[in-house]
Parts: structure tokens; sequence; C-alpha cells
């Protein structure tokens, strides 16, 4: 068993790309592109909280349900990929708005028809481009 | 020449160890970022997937690399872009093949619906 102690990873032909061999073998994948850029876990509380997050620096309640997560580093474009949902035994959802390069909001809402905005703990994954 | 490093485990200065299997399995193998109002759709940002097909109402995302079998976890969600109002929006995913993802968006009176589709996967490439 070998291990490799570094705080940092960068490829040799081209920094931004470490090729990593998939587990079935027949193919490669970049690193980079398959790592989750942030993450976070949040509390809809009075004021809304991070449980945990990573790469995210704030967050900002716009009103019921409605939350702009700020990252700490900004994503290169807005159309990365981060789905949204909700913790929930019903089934309440989420949906993702606003994307920009360094925030999104997080939408909330009821499972009852006609699905209004509802206050509730929700999470989310950003994979995509860094700046 | 490009080096290869073959390793079990990663270790950080002060962030802790990670065994490599974490990478390899841990690692999304594909995202994509797409308007279903777009005709025809067109990936805006993406990762493993090489293409996009047009069924209507049900938009396939294509792989680059396939998957090893259909039992990968597409994960979704809808959105609206700028539009600041609700959108409560679902979008069903569904592992069709080891090469092809079917996504279809729904309003909340469960109509097919336009908008931003987020779809990150996980799972084993072949």
């Amino acid at each position: 068993m070998s291990t490799i102690i570094a705080d940092n990873l960068t490829g040799k032909t081209a920094a931004g790309d470490v090729t990593v061999t998939s587990e079935g073998g027949a193919a490669t994948f970049q690193l980079q592109q398959g790592l989750a850029k942030a993450w976070c876990s949040l509390d809809d509380t009075t004021t809304p909280v991070f449980f945990d997050s990573f790469n995210f620096a704030s967050v900002t309640d716009n009103g019921t349900g409605n939350y702009t997560v700020a990252f700490t580093n900004s994503m290169s474009g807005a159309r990365y990929s981060s789905p949204p949902n909700v913790y929930s035994g019903e089934g309440d959802l989420a949906n993702i708005s606003n994307e920009a390069t360094g925030s999104f909001r997080i939408r909330c809402f009821d499972d009852a028809s006609p699905h209004p905005a509802k206050d509730i703990d929700c999470y989310s994954t950003t994979h995509g481009d860094l700046a | 020449m490009a080096g290869t490093i073959v390793a079990d485990t990663l270790t950080h200065s002060t962030a802790g160890s990670l065994t490599t299997d974490y990478v390899v399995n841990g690692s999304a193998k594909a995202w994509v970022n797409f308007d279903t109002g777009d005709n025809p759709p067109v990936a805006d940002g993406s990762f493993n997937v090489s293409s996009l097909t047009d069924n209507t109402t049900e938009i396939e995302v294509n792989l680059t690399s396939a998957m090893s079998d259909i039992y990968y976890a597409p994960v979704s969600s809808g959105g609206s872009g700028t539009v600041t109002n609700p959108s409560n929006r679902l979008v069903a995913t569904n592992a069709q093949t080891t090469a092809k993802v079917d996504t279809e968006m729904y309003s909340a009176a469960n109509a097919n619906e336009t908008g931003h589709n987020h779809i990150v996967v996980h799972g084993d490439l072949a």
C-alpha cells in the first residue's frame, strides 16, 4: 500500500487536468471535473445558517423558502449543475434559481398544490468549473 | 511526458487522509446544465456529456464514456435561471441505458414544462 502526502495535485501536461482511471478500467476521467466544488446543508431557522458546508461563505434569507447561498470561491460561469433538495417526509420539493458565478438561490415548496413556498431545511451539491 | 502515480491513499498536511477509492468512486462521472426551452436543447455546461437528444417532452442526455451498468445514480432538480418567481418544477430522471439518461420536466400542475435542468451522475464507469 502506498500513500501520497501532498497539499496540491497538479497535472503535468495541463495543470488543471489530473486523470483518474475508471472503476471498470475501460475509461479515464478528469479528476477536477468530477469533484464537487461546493455543498451545503442548510438549517432553516429564523435566521438560516449552515448545518455544514464546503466552499459556501454565507446564506441570506430572501423570504419564505427562498435562500441565497454565496460561494467562497466563485464558479467560472453561471451554468453549473447544483440540484437542491429538501429534508422532508412529505412530497416537498426544491428548485434552483438566479444562478450566478458567485451565488444561487434555493427555492423550497410545499407538497400540497399549488405548492406554496415553504421554510424547510434543504441542501445542494455543486458541480462545474471553478473560476 | 505525463506521469502516472499508483497509490492507495492521499494525505494532506492539515486536512487529513483519503483512500483513493473515494476519489474514484466518489467523483461525479457526469454533470450537465441545459434549458429545455432551447430548441434544440444544448448543454450550457457539462462533463462527460456528448450530446442531448430532443424527444419532444423527454430529453436524452448521452454520455461520452458509458457507465458499467444501469444501476447508477442520476440526481436532478429543476430551475428557472434568472426568473425570480417560484418555479416549483420537478425533473424526473431515469438511468435508461449505460450510455443515456432520460429526463423530463414537470410543472406543479404535473404538465410538461420548460426550464433549467441540473443533473449530476454518480456511479461506476465501464
